[in-house]
């Protein structure tokens, strides 16, 4: 073969890859796909977390669709980043959990939060540390030296870690707080580079389960349990056609849930990829069901307090009004009892 | 009108747009603070004591800039000249060299841990490359007359080495340096976004984690200044230091 | 008579090119020899080998110490001056030192520019940089290459007399490698004209000491140029 020839192949090659590139993007493009089904479309931002399940369970099951949605799901590594997108205006809706809700509230940021994905959740945020001698307990562990603690800045485990060391009468000079991604804590645990990770499922139980006897949780439900909220654009109040389908997607998931968890469970195995082992081991930290529960409220305000004390927020920053941002009207037509 | 006035000119200008736009309820304000509202935010931090992050983070720099330039010149002298050490050294060298070290922070948290020598490690990783690759050129395209008219006049390789050898090579070596530089600004940022605790990368993250990001722009801007501020001075000082480097000969 | 340099056989080969074919010769001490030819005539790679650059066959005998000016990069632009005369002399004690760079930024009238780089001289300067740098290692035998081969007409007839100069006063074996057959006549006692690899001839220069200009245009020199001139062509 002389050059020419392989010149004109080369390029000949490299156009069909392009244009079938584009071809395939075009095709299975949201707009495209919905169009075709005659579907409105929507997207939502999620952390990749099994506490997303019933959303999951939601589009993958196909409830959205039967609503007249199509739901296309953007995920991101924390809901914190969900929701920032969704304030920056490229997504409908994104669900997080509460303490990003508090923080954005307060910089000003206006949204809605029509309900909740998860009733409550038990000790889903906990303190693993790597074991020391025979100390035991929380105060005792932490007043033994200053130990590195590891915790997701800027979310609930940041909040849990606040409260609990403020429980256990541990003073914030006495600890080092360092910050880093969820997904990377139980590395840094196990090599033995921090002492001690505040962090929420499933990286908690992946955490305890590579660690192991090596290991020790420090759990307290009273402190703080992390919910996980969608919010929404202020503007559904005026048009709330597609949150109300949204919505009664997610509790035709809730009910697929508490009556198939096994299939359930498959499918967030599917979008998380997470083994078998871990699902079912932190299963039942979470309460799937939606609803709207004053412990939102009272989280919400708490955290406030807790932004303002930290420095997280302006001074003079004024503490919102919750009950604003908290918007039941739609859940209650669908299912009055889920407010509680 | 002078040149450096109407530089001026625009940037004011440029500062005063924003401040209309932000203020204006155009854009959400909490996502697109005006300049006063970053100033403002920029002093609640140098309250709060952001002069130690600065310092923090500069002393990983610097550090990780010199370790990574001392080392990255001796090889590149090395490699440039000894084909054996080339012929062992630059295939693992140029195997390396193509990984972005942005992407190799998170093996480097897994293998070194987060203290400060896995920070200062990843900033000198990321800083050799450049440097060793300029150095490498540079001392490979040195006039064959300068390394003979050394060898007719000493026999010392010390000397040949220092005397002859590194300042022929040493203008492919600043522009190495500098790239070093930029690189090592962006390293100390991305190291210090995850498991670190204090720092001007991390007041960054932090800042963007609690949506201060007023908190952001300005320890954004601050970190600009300081990239600036240290090529310029690293270009003065290599022109006190070697002052015939200003004739750009060779 | 016992030659003070001597070459025997002296052959260069670059790859399959055989650059220069068994070559003699001698000289005595304190000869000034020229040596014209054509470009690739091997010229330079004489030089090189007699000063062991490169590698060549045969048998070169030297008295000791050489000099070598090129006619580029002839010195370090990140030295100055009188750094770069200094810059063989590590050997010699320091306080001697200092005065052999004096003599000779003194001999090379450049005492008034001893600070300055290289950069900052003219083409005719750094060459007399050079061979102050050359001179104060006190060599046998100085290899000059084209060492004013970049230089205009007249700063080149400047250096040709200040090299005269310098070499009656220090008298040291010179060879010197040049195209222009002119100042190969003017400046050396012997020329030799190498083609092909070989020295073809060897023309004793009959003019007297000391050699003004003036001679370059008298009849006699003309008639040698001539002469030379058919042997390169």
């Amino acid at each position: 073969m002389n050059k020419p020839i392989i010149k004109i192949l080369g390029i000949a090659v490299l156009a069909a890859i392009l244009v079938g590139g584009f071809v395939a993007i075009r095709r299975h493009s949201p707009t495209n796909k919905a169009t075709r089904q005659s579907l409105k479309k929507v997207s939502v931002g999620i952390q990749t977390s099994p506490a997303m399940a019933l959303v999951m369970v939601a589009k993958d099951k196909g409830f959205f669709t039967q609503e007249g949605l199509s739901v296309d799901i953007k995920e991101f590594t924390a809901g914190k980043f969900a929701l920032e997108a969704f304030l920056g205006g490229s997504l409908d809706f994104a669900v997080s959990g509460d303490v990003p809700v508090t923080l954005a509230s307060m910089q000003g940021n206006k949204f809605v939060v029509p309900a909740q994905v998860v009733r409550k959740t038990t000790n889903e945020v906990r303190v693993v540390a790597r074991k020391d001698g025979d100390l035991n307990n929380a105060a005792d562990y932490f007043k033994a030296k200053k130990r590195k603690i590891v915790t997701s800045i800027g979310g609930g485990p940041e909040f849990f870690t606040y409260e609990f060391l403020n429980k256990f009468g541990i003073a914030k000079d006495q600890v080092e707080i360092i910050s880093q991604t969820p997904a990377d804590m139980p590395a840094a645990l196990a090599s033995g580079s921090v002492d001690a990770i505040a962090i929420f499922d499933p990286f908690a139980f992946i955490a305890e389960k590579q660690l192991g006897d090596k290991a020790m949780t420090f759990r307290d439900e009273s402190v703080y349990s992390e919910l996980y909220v969608i919010e929404a654009k202020e503007s559904v109040k005026q048009d709330p056609g597609d949150l109300e389908k949204f919505l009664k997607g997610l509790v035709a998931a809730e009910k697929f849930t508490q009556d198939s968890p096994e299939e359930a469970k498959q499918v967030v195995m599917k979008y998380t990829k997470l083994d078998k082992l871990t699902i079912d081991g932190i299963w039942d930290s979470f309460d799937f069901h939606i609803a709207l529960t004053s412990q939102l409220g009272e989280y919400l305000n708490r955290e406030a307090q807790w932004a303002k004390d930290s420095g997280k927020v302006k001074e003079g920053t004024a503490t919102p009004n919750f009950k604003d941002i908290i918007w039941d009207q739609p859940l209650k037509n669908i299912n009055p009892s889920a407010i509680q | 009108m002078s040149k450096k006035a109407t530089g001026v000119i625009v940037v004011v200008a440029i500062i005063l747009l924003w401040e209309a736009v932000s203020l204006s309820g155009v854009v959400n304000n909490s996502l697109f603070p005006a300049p006063s509202q970053v100033a403002a935010a920029g002093w609640q931090l140098l309250l709060s004591g952001v002069v130690k992050d600065i310092a923090v983070s500069m002393s990983r720099l610097l550090v990780g800039l010199i370790v990574g330039t001392v080392i990255g010149i001796a090889i590149g002298l090395l490699t440039g000249r000894s084909k054996t050490a080339a012929g062992i050294l630059s295939p693992i060298i140029q195997l390396l060299r193509p990984l972005p070290p942005v992407a190799i922070i998170p093996l480097i948290i897994v293998w070194f841990g987060i203290g400060n020598g896995a920070k200062v490690f990843s900033i000198a990783f990321a800083v050799f490359f450049p440097v060793w690759i300029n150095t490498h050129i540079g001392s490979k395209m040195i006039p064959k007359i300068y390394i003979w008219t050394g060898r007719l006049l000493t026999k010392s390789w010390f000397k040949k080495a220092t005397k002859v050898i590194f300042p022929a090579s040493l203008p492919f070596i600043v522009v190495g340096v500098r790239s070093g530089i930029a690189l090592a600004f962006i390293m100390v940022f991305v190291s210090e976004l995850a498991g670190a605790s204090i720092g001007l990368g991390y007041r960054i993250s932090i800042a963007h984690l609690a949506y201060r990001i007023d908190e952001m722009i300005f320890a954004l801007a601050l970190l600009a200044i300081l990239g600036a501020l240290t090529d310029y001075l690293f270009s003065v000082a290599v022109r006190r230091i070697f002052p015939w480097l200003k004739f750009k000969t060779i | 008579m016992n030659p003070y340099i001597s070459v025997e056989n002296l052959s260069v080969k670059y790859g399959n090119d055989q650059v220069l074919h068994d070559v003699n010769f001698q000289t005595d001490k304190g000869e000034f020899i020229a040596i014209v030819g054509k470009s690739g005539s091997g010229k330079t790679s004489f030089l090189n080998a007699l000063a062991n650059l490169i590698p060549f066959s045969g048998t070169v005998k030297l008295p000791g110490a050489i000099g070598v000016i090129f006619q580029q990069y002839a010195v370090y632009p990140w030295l100055t001056v009188a750094e770069n005369i200094e810059f063989g002399l590590n050997k010699v004690p320091a306080s001697e030192r200092k005065n052999i760079v004096e003599k000779h930024l003194q001999l090379s009238h450049m005492a008034d520019k001893k600070d300055k780089y290289p950069a900052e001289l003219s083409g005719g300067q750094v060459q007399r940089v050079a061979l102050a740098r050359c001179m104060a290692n006190n060599p046998e035998l100085l290899l000059m290459d084209e060492p004013y081969g970049a230089l205009d007409s007249y700063t080149r007839d400047k250096m040709q007399e200040w090299l005269l100069e310098v070499w009656s006063a220090m008298r040291k074996t010179i060879i010197f490698v040049t195209h222009n057959i002119e100042e190969a006549i003017f400046l050396a006692d012997r020329v030799l004209v190498l083609e092909e690899g070989k020295f073809v001839q060897d023309i004793k220069v009959p003019f007297a000491r000391p050699r003004k200009a003036e001679i370059k245009f008298t009849p006699e020199f003309n008639e040698l140029r001539k002469q030379i001139s058919t042997f390169l062509n």
